[in-house]
């Protein structure tokens, strides 16, 4: 008998080596190994690309659909898709338990944690300091796109990760934004290691879309003779994309596809009736199209980026650096310029734009006065600019009437802050009012 | 596995361990029931030792005992009080008579493993369900068999396709992240009742888990009894994987059959119908979308136009103007009535020392929605050998060929159930063009034809369960009991979803095909070991002392390959990605527990044990759980009278603590990241669920109370069971602020609470020779709250539109949403005058201040602010009533089974969809004017206008059966033949078909949420059996 008891107290023990047994997910990857390697770092870089420009609840298609349904580019097909149905309406219909803007906050928070991973992790991943300098070039320009993205549609985001993180102010917000990108365009400028550019996607051209970003956020922060320069460093002729492959296809292309969400809402792009399109716009087949035009209310439909999908998105358009330096100049007083810029807007030609977009029109005839050039950008902006998520910013910063004013061009002017930040972060400002 | 060498030794030593040889007795004799009937199939077993036989058909049995000094024989028979007999030590013969004992305080019920207890000792409730009961309605699988029999348990089929998943909640809900369903045990394997879909690739459905779980593998027809263990407390013997309960299932044994073997045959037919064919619009005409235009506007009931842009409104301007239009019902092409045949045979023999018992059954069985079926295939066997007075053994094994023809069920919008709901019912879908292509319906949808006749889904699972015990006795009153089980299976399953052949389906419906294999491979296995010593240590005082070791391993891996866009040899074009899953779990734990029994009246049992398992760190993993019971048989005080009106009275006391180890995944500890392709590359991407390696076991307390009384003669007896249930460490995926970089943080943050009550009542009322006529009641409620959690209310992610939430100081996965505004009369307040073109008088959705909640209105009444919620439904029944009775006279029997759900609120979002589209019955009356034009309009967007009361008392079994005895010269015998209803009746107020439903399948979450899911078939069965 004893011999039973010893053989049990044998197995007892050996069964209880399960106490301390560790068993690890063999498909997903821990922390450490990612920071402490350049490699994975760079299949973050793409997976941050991903993450930003696929999905529905990715920030292409939540900005595009945001400001294109609240500054009626878009139409909405079914109000079963609840998220889009609330910011169609607008005003009181849109609260914090918003879908989209639940997905957007959520989804650029990530984005910005896993670029601050990256810009925190590449001088320790690898001792060459041109890598490391490379990979945080390209986080910087995510996280820079993070910010200076999500401050067009709330009125005070947070900068710091960490818990209750304090709001910052629209100006700070931008400012953090500029300073990331001159950063990043300081390693631009002293060389890229190719041991990472020949890693991370080429779609996406990292020195021009810095530059196109600087000219955006400083425009958008006031600054304009900054914006200006920066506006004159990109090159105008090169693409620079969010690219996609089969399986993951363009968001906006396969959700206009299914002709059950959203659609383009008319020809008119958003505009007031004494800002309408030139019915000679060749910019308007370009983007919206309908089988029949002469049927009471005509199936209008998206093209442009967004047919096919495999068709690429542009981080930027050329015409906007143009409208840019346009808009800068103007409100600079330099009204000479400004209609120089904006001439080459309204002139340029599908053979003469990087992407085909061309108005084809005849150069600027209206008044030569501050209103009335300043308008005419407006105009070129919206239609030029159409399905870029710029569309809310623009209204806004051209003073057009805001959601509760008469005739009102946006349904809101800023959004009410998600439930997810509220309920667990106390220092999440009071929404705003409208 | 290499631990399994280490049992080997102890397995071939006990075959070479000192043989004791000694001079050899024989008893026979005749056990007898109180009328002189004999009891066919009593155990007669030595007491302390594991030899022993069963009486025959005639109750007579005859055992050789080897060494047969100062030995007692125990002789047991389910139902009946339990007898002792001493031996002379010379052959002898004994003849017993057994009293009945409806309470069966004596009866021994299996609590463990291996580990049987008599039920007076227990300070816990036990229910048992023995196999007559289980297969009167010749129950498909296991779960049905047991709906409406078991005080305590929500048993709910969630989907009514013909191998549908159900759940099982033993008093109430009690985890939140993890499973709330009981553990299975069968034959002392514990057995995988797990929802792994391989046929559900194409679709995001959130937190829901539709389809097959694996109980349905199990054939019932193989099963003697089945125990259930309602609580944490009962489960000292399985820890803390039993923190849900535990089912013991037991399966029928080979024992001595005086004529041979016993051969059983029985076959059953059924017929399978919709219970409830829905009302739907056919009604021939619509409201225009397009001014003075008869063009196929969609959405009618909900879309207006711009009267001078002609541009599409939501909600408003709508039209008055109707055109006409053919209106059809889909129903008729997508119901059909399903037959199946449920045939079974078994053979069962044995002697003193050995028994067999084999059986193979084949179920095929046809669903109520065109082109689905199940087909199950099993065989069973389990030998049983006591080898010598110390030693015995038994081995069992089990397997199981299941294949499944299926349908997209519910969750998406190309079911066959939604895509005529969402689909107007204006296109003739039988139409078809020249090539017999079935044609278009409305933009953007699927025909529901093209379901029902091209897309092929299958699923194949082979299933393994084997089991080997052994039990030695080293010495008397010393036993030591294992068990090595292993369940495995292999699940295949295969998607085909051809391509359209018509245009202007909505590509995220895979309107250009999909293909998908995927296979899921599961691999568990278990080893127990029980030693327990039982000593009289002196006349009035017995201990019971028996300490375990439990071990189990868990082993999944999951992959598949998928695409869309087929190209003409139906292969994809396009390659999706599948995140491939490999899993790897163990939990152990010991367990040291003394019973004292004191003079066969009070009873005292104290426990402990350390769990473990290897999902949490290893500083948090091992833990321990106490308990302790006591039991008080006042009955067996001498001053009782057990012949008055109470012949029989017991209180039971019990408190336990559980943890429950299985509430995270294997991996969920960890923060990490996960890759996917893009782009022909590898990236990675953050998890936006943040790791948290303190995460330690939640902890379920759980006190229970209880008395057991029999009253004149065992006539009638009630069982009643108070219990509270805390729940402790609770954890719950906290939601995070997204700027910190996640979305959520497993955490245990979280408290929850269960406080119930239960009732159990039989009566006999009529009892002669010719009639008997017994009755049932069983009862229980369950009162559920989560009394905190962190970080705001916890949103249960769901494809359906329904606003389940786990919120603070609420039961768990209430729904939160808007609500009708309505005045302090409690009317609807109905929208005036509108300056937008919204609809006029018809209900409309609260408002008022959002950081108060209070309703605000406006100078004329109406309400304004924002959009106000409120908890607007929830899925935890108040009650649940089960009422059985039986009738016998002569050779007729008669039985019904009623069960009542009272008191829970599910989220019909079909009838929404129904109405948005206009083929439902309420667009049809804004189409007679018995609604305002503009009703659906103003309800659409409130949600809970989804609500509908699930309040249900449904027949659940209906049984007439008629004993024919023997044909043909007694080459058959017992021979029985019933007629048998299941489902067939339902009284409810519910809008769609049934309320016993649950998109969410299997969710712990997501319950009680009406998407398109199949509804349970009302089955008519024709019922064969007997023996030869």
């Amino acid at each position: 008998m004893k011999n039973i008891l010893k053989y049990i107290a044998i197995i007892l023990l050996a069964l209880s080596s399960s106490c301390n047994t560790e068993y690890l997910d063999p498909n997903s990857t821990l922390e450490p190994d990612v920071v402490n390697s350049t490699e994975k770092l760079i299949e973050l870089i793409n997976g941050v690309q991903k993450r930003w420009s696929t999905d529905r609840s990715g920030a292409i298609y939540t900005s595009v659909h945001i400001s294109g349904l609240n500054a009626k580019e878009l139409r909405l097909l079914n109000p079963g898709n609840l998220g889009e149905a609330e910011i169609d309406l607008g005003g009181d219909d849109v609260d914090g338990g918003n879908e989209l803007l639940k997905n957007i906050w959520t989804n650029i928070m990530l984005v910005r944690k896993e670029s601050t991973t990256i810009i925190d992790a590449a001088d320790n991943a690898s001792n060459d300091a041109q890598v490391a300098n490379t990979l945080k070039a390209y986080g910087l320009f995510y996280r820079a796109l993070s910010h200076g993205t999500l401050i067009q549609y709330f009125e005070q985001i947070p900068l710091e990760i960490i818990e209750n993180a304090p709001f910052s102010n629209r100006a700070a917000v931008l400012q953090n934004a500029i300073v990331d990108l001159t950063e990043a365009k300081g390693y631009i400028a002293s060389g890229l290691s190719s041991t990472v550019t020949s890693g991370v996607f080429d779609s996406v051209d990292l020195e021009n879309s810095v530059n196109a970003l600087l000219a955006r956020f400083n425009l958008m922060n006031g600054a304009y003779p900054a914006a200006i320069s920066a506006a004159n460093d990109v090159d105008l002729a090169v693409q620079s994309t969010w690219a996609y492959d089969a399986a993951v296809p363009n968001p906006l292309a396969f959700w206009f596809g299914s002709q059950n969400v959203t659609q383009a809402k008319d020809v008119n792009f958003g505009l007031p009736a004494n800002l309408l399109p030139d019915s000679n716009d060749e910019r308007i087949p370009f983007y919206v199209t309908a089988a029949d035009f002469n049927v009471p209310s005509p199936n209008y439909q998206v093209v442009g980026f967004f047919t096919a999908n495999l068709d690429e998105i542009p981080v930027y358009l050329p015409g906007e650096m143009l409208l840019i330096k346009a808009e800068a100049y103007a409100r600079g007083d330099d009204l000479v310029n400004a209609v120089i810029e904006l001439n080459k807007v309204l002139t340029k030609t599908a053979a003469t734009d990087a992407f085909g977009i061309g108005a084809n029109l005849p150069a600027y005839s209206g008044l030569l006065t501050k209103e009335a050039i300043l308008d005419e950008i407006y105009r070129n902006r919206r239609i030029e600019l159409y399905l870029t998520g710029l569309s809310l910013e623009d209204t806004r910063r051209f003073g057009r009437p805001g959601a509760t004013e008469a005739n009102a061009e946006r349904n809101r002017n800023y959004y009410p802050y998600p439930n997810s930040e509220r309920d667990n972060n106390t220092s999440t400002p009071n929404n705003p009012s409208s | 596995m290499k631990k399994i060498y280490f049992l080997l030794p102890t397995f071939l030593m006990v075959f070479f361990a000192q043989v004791v040889l000694a001079q050899s007795i024989v008893v026979s004799g005749t056990v007898n029931a109180p009328d002189g009937l004999p009891l066919p199939g009593a155990s007669i077993v030595v007491k302390g030792t594991t030899i022993g036989g069963v009486s025959d058909f005639d109750g007579n049995f005859s055992i050789s005992i080897a060494d047969p000094s100062n030995k007692t024989l125990v002789i047991s028979y389910i139902g009946y009080k339990t007898q002792e007999v001493k031996l002379t030590g010379q052959n002898q013969t004994v003849n017993i008579t057994l009293n009945e004992d409806a309470n069966s305080l004596d009866e021994v019920v299996i609590v463990g493993s291996s580990i049987s207890q008599s039920r007076k000792k227990l300070g816990n409730a036990i229910t048992t369900v023995k196999s007559v009961e289980l297969v009167k309605a010749a129950p498909l699988n296991i779960t049905s068999s047991l709906q409406g029999k078991v005080p305590g348990a929500q048993i709910t089929q969630n989907s009514g396709d013909p191998a549908g998943g159900f759940s099982i909640r033993l008093r109430g809900p009690s985890t939140i992240k993890g499973s709330s369903e009981p553990l299975y045990v069968i034959d002392g394997v514990v057995t995988s009742n797990l929802t792994t879909n391989v046929t559900n690739l194409n679709v995001s459905a959130g937190d829901a888990q539709p389809g097959q779980n694996r109980m349905v593998d199990i054939n019932p027809n193989d099963i003697d009894n089945i125990n259930i263990l309602n609580g944490a407390a009962a489960a000292a013997i399985y820890g803390s994987r039993a923190s849900n309960g535990v089912v013991v299932i037991t399966t029928k044994k080979g024992k001595s059959f005086d004529n041979g073997p016993e051969l059983f045959y029985k076959s059953t037919f059924n017929v399978n119908t919709l219970r409830k064919k829905l009302d739907l619009n056919l009604r021939g005409e619509q409201f225009e979308t397009v001014a003075n235009s008869a063009l196929s506007g969609r959405l009618w009931p909900i879309f207006g136009f711009d009267p001078t842009t002609g541009a599409l409104t939501t909600y408003s301007n709508l039209s008055t103007n109707k055109f006409n239009v053919t209106r059809y019902d889909y129903q008729d092409q997508i119901f059909q009535t399903g037959f199946g045949t449920d045939n079974y045979f078994s053979i069962r023999d044995g002697n003193e020392k050995m028994g067999y018992s084999a059986s193979v059954g084949y179920l095929s069985n046809e669903g109520i929605v065109r082109n689905t079926k199940f087909n199950r295939l099993s065989t069973r066997l389990n030998f049983n050998h006591s080898v010598t007075d110390w030693l015995s053994y038994d081995v069992g094994l089990y397997f199981a060929n299941s294949q499944s023809d299926e349908k997209p069920d519910g969750n998406v919008f190309w079911s066959p159930i939604n895509a005529m709901n969402i689909t107007n019912n204006i296109f003739d879908i039988t139409q078809r063009d020249s090539n017999g292509n079935l044609l278009a319906v409305e933009s953007t949808r699927v025909n529901p034809l093209s379901i029902i006749e091209t897309f092929d889904i299958t699923q194949k699972v082979n299933h393994f369960i084997p089991n080997a015990h052994l039990k030695i006795t080293p010495f008397q009153n010393f036993t030591i009991d294992q068990i090595i089980g292993v369940d495995t299976y292999n699940q295949k399953g295969n998607i085909f979803i051809p391509e359209y052949p018509y245009a202007g389906v909505n590509p995220a419906y895979f309107d250009k095909g999909f293909v998908s294999t995927a296979e899921a491979k599961v691999f568990n296995w278990n080893y127990d070991i029980n030693a327990n010593y039982d000593i009289d240590i002196n006349d009035k005082l017995n201990s019971s002392t028996t300490a375990g070791y439990s071990f189990q391993a868990s082993k999944l891996e999951f992959d598949a390959t998928q695409g869309r866009d087929l190209d003409a040899n139906n292969n994809a074009t396009v390659d999706l990605q599948t995140q491939p899953i490999d899993t790897k779990l163990d939990i152990f734990g010991f367990f040291l527990q003394e019973t004292l029994s004191y003079q066969d009246k009070l009873f005292l049992t104290l426990a402990g044990r350390v769990d473990g398992a290897t999902n949490f760190d290893v500083d948090n993993r091992l833990n321990f759980y106490p308990k302790v019971s006591g039991s008080y048989v006042l009955s067996n005080e001498p001053f009782w009278n057990t012949s008055g009106a109470v012949n029989s009275a017991r209180f039971r006391l019990s408190y336990g603590e559980a943890g429950n180890l299985t509430a995270i995944s294997p991996y969920e500890r960890f923060g990490s990241y996960t890759s996917t392709d893009f782009l022909g590359n590898t990236t990675i991407a953050q998890n936006s669920r943040l790791g948290n390696e303190n995460l330690k076991p939640e902890r379920t307390k759980e006190f229970e109370i209880g008395t057991d009384l029999s009253f004149f003669n065992n006539r009638a007896s009630l069982l009643f069971t108070f219990y509270r249930q805390n729940i402790e460490d609770l954890i719950v995926s906290r939601v995070l602020a997204p700027s910190i970089g996640g979305s959520s943080r497993t955490e245990n943050v979280g408290t929850m609470r269960n406080n119930g009550i239960e009732f159990y009542a039989s009566v006999t009322p009529i009892k002669t020779d010719d009639l008997k006529w017994d009755l049932n009641f069983n009862f229980s409620s369950n009162r559920n709250k989560v009394l905190s959690t962190i970080g705001g209310d916890i949103t249960i992610a769901t494809v359906t539109g329904a606003p389940p939430v786990v919120k603070e100081g609420q039961p768990l996965g209430v729904f939160y949403g808007t609500y009708y505004a309505k005045d302090d009369a409690g009317n609807l307040i109905l929208s005036g005058p509108s300056t937008t073109g919204a609809p006029v008088g018809v209900p409309q959705v609260e408002r008022g201040d959002l950081a108060t909640g209070t309703p605000q209105r406006d100078a004329n009444g109406q309400p304004t602010g924002d959009v106000l919620r409120k908890v607007i439904g929830d899925p935890n029944p108040d009650y649940i009533l089960g009422i059985g009775t039986d009738l016998t006279y002569k050779k007729f029997n008669f039985s019904m089974l009623w069960e009542a759900v009272q008191g829970y609120d599910v989220f019909d979002a079909d009838k929404r969809t129904r109405q948005g589209v206009g083929l439902g019955k309420l667009a049809e009356q804004e189409l007679t004017g018995e609604l305002p034009r503009g009703y659906i309009a103003g309800v659409y967007p409130i949600e809970e206008f989804r609500m509908e009361d699930g309040s249900f008392v449904k027949l659940r079994e209906l049984s007439i059966g008629y004993e024919i005895g023997s044909l043909f010269n007694d080459s058959l015998k017992n021979v029985r033949v019933s007629l048998i209803g299941r489902n067939l009746i339902s009284f409810d107020n519910f809008f769609s078909y049934d309320p016993e439903t649950n998109a969410g399948g299997q969710s712990n979450l997501l319950r009680s949420v009406n998407f398109g899911n199949v509804p349970i078939p009302s089955t008519f069965a024709l019922s064969l059996s007997t023996n030869f």
